[in-house]
């Protein structure tokens, strides 16, 4: 009996200890001088050390293994095949898109997305853009664009690995759109490797033929960057908040990127400090 | 998909740098600020792009229209974030005239034999305070769609000077604020630091693109 408690009372004491720790770490982190107290909020990147040294494999790996197959897939295979591949893929991620616009209640786009596959499919085999060319333009959508729509904050900035930079949000989505995809589906019911396999060899393709459109624009940005892991998540962050509001010009954006307010003029004067979650830790 | 959308965000920013940057040669700065920036896009790539230019000359060809046209000071101030209130005057003066270096190294070059997209002026409205936004819409020749890219106007002096320059909804100040106060609070919270990382970048991108 008495070794019992003993034995829980260690544990507790432990326990209490490693709470201590924990929130310790946790204060140390969070700066208490208010100019970085601000970036440190403004950065909302409170793994950061974490999230560097996944940056950090996730470009090794880029540089050893995505850009040599992307660099070879453009040079070996004609534009033509390029975009019939991307378009094969894009036409295939349809019932995502499609259930999302609706999610989001975007019915004209909706239209768009359905339009479009039926036309691409028919027309095009699936693999030309025929809607494209006829002014129906690809649009993106995603379960983490439907849950910003529907009011859920983005939280802190993650970066995972192979996948790259993300959130709570856009990760909860990303599984969510995984669930939803009849084609994956279909590839667990199929003992034919092209089935069965498909949703992996979409992702792997998928990877390369973006990756082979976009690597000296990607170079640049990296060798003109001084900090290109920071450079990164503001690219991250701002790209992920046009997609969501599907590209529309929101005036609002426009005061709350701070416009004047680092001005000279508004020098030293302290900035209305919205408590965020993290702040009332 | 999380890839896709950044590689789309780098291909926005790479047509700023080729486009974005295109300012003024008049000093009769007009009143309207679309015709301000339609002008200096058609001048910058009348005279920037010119292959028989040496490139010292496109750089200082360069950083004449971003004297003129662009309020540096303004940009400076706001790409330091809440550094800006820890930098002294000093400093202060030694970052704008760094980063208008800056901006000159990495840019000028790229426009030289730079050919083909049309320019479209879009819109012009009105934003808080003077400032005005320039949309404007670049054809592109490789079959993409175009791409958005606006400019955010105010008056200096009662001429028209560009604070940010936002591609497909990616801003320039806001994307340079953060690059620029991580490296500062890597250095410590020292503005000197990004100083330093400054001068030895511009010194590197002087020897990279000599003649």
């Amino acid at each position: 009996m008495s070794t019992g408690s003993d034995f829980f009372s260690v544990l507790r004491r432990a326990g209490l200890g490693l709470i201590l720790a924990l929130g310790l770490a946790g204060c140390a982190t969070a700066p208490t001088d208010p100019v970085e107290r601000e970036i440190y909020e403004e950065a909302n990147d409170p793994a950061q050390p974490l999230n560097e040294a996944i940056f950090e494999f996730n470009m090794a790996l880029d540089k050893v293994i995505v850009r040599p197959i992307a660099k070879a897939y453009e040079f070996l295979l004609p534009d033509l095949v390029r975009d019939s591949v991307r378009n094969f893929i894009r036409n295939l991620k349809t019932p995502v898109i499609l259930a999302n616009d609706l999610m989001q209640g975007e019915t004209e786009r909706a239209g768009e997305t359905m339009g479009r596959f039926l036309t691409n499919t028919l027309l095009g085999g699936g693999l030309f853009d025929v809607a494209g060319a006829a002014g129906i333009p690809y649009h993106e959508e995603d379960f983490g664009q439907t849950l910003a729509v529907w009011g859920v904050e983005e939280g802190p900035y993650i970066m995972l690995p192979f996948l790259g930079p993300s959130s709570p949000r856009a990760l909860a989505g990303f599984i969510v759109d995984a669930g939803l995809d009849p084609f994956r589906w279909w590839g667990y019911h199929s003992d034919r490797p092209w089935i069965e396999y498909n949703t992996a060899i979409r992702a792997g393709v998928e990877v390369i033929d973006s990756r082979s459109r976009n690597y000296s624009q990607l170079e640049s940005l990296e060798e003109n960057s001084l900090d290109f892991y920071a450079t990164v998540r503001s690219l991250y962050r701002q790209q992920r908040e046009s997609m969501i509001r599907n590209g529309v010009d929101n005036d609002e954006s426009i005061p709350s990127i701070g416009y004047d307010e680092n001005s000279p003029a508004e020098d030293g004067v302290p900035q209305a400090e919205i408590p965020s979650p993290s702040a009332l830790n | 998909m999380q890839r896709r959308s950044f590689m789309s965000v780098s291909a926005g920013v790479v047509l700023f740098v080729l486009l974005g940057l295109g300012l003024p040669f008049s000093s009769h700065a007009q009143e309207d600020a679309g015709a301000f920036i339609q002008n200096l896009a058609d001048t910058a790539l009348t005279a920037l792009t010119d292959e028989k230019i040496s490139n010292a000359e496109r750089a200082d060809r360069f950083r004449d229209l971003l004297q003129e046209g662009m309020d540096i000071p303004t940009v400076a101030s706001r790409v330091l974030g809440p550094y800006v209130r820890r930098a002294t005057d000093e400093e202060m003066k030694e970052f704008v005239s760094l980063l208008e270096e800056n901006i000159v190294r990495k840019y000028a070059i790229m426009f030289k034999g730079y050919s083909g997209e049309s320019i479209n002026l879009v819109e012009t409205k009105p934003l808080r305070g003077d400032m005005q936004q320039v949309t404007v819409s670049i054809q592109r020749t490789d079959g993409q769609p175009p791409v958005d890219v606006r400019w955010i106007v105010h008056k200096v002096d009662g001429q028209n000077k560009i604070i940010d320059i936002i591609v497909e909804r990616v801003s320039m100040v806001t994307t340079q604020k953060e690059e620029f106060v991580s490296v500062i609070r890597r250095g410590g919270g020292k503005v000197e630091s990004l100083l330093g990382e400054l001068r030895e970048r511009n010194a590197e991108l002087a020897t990279n693109v000599k003649d």
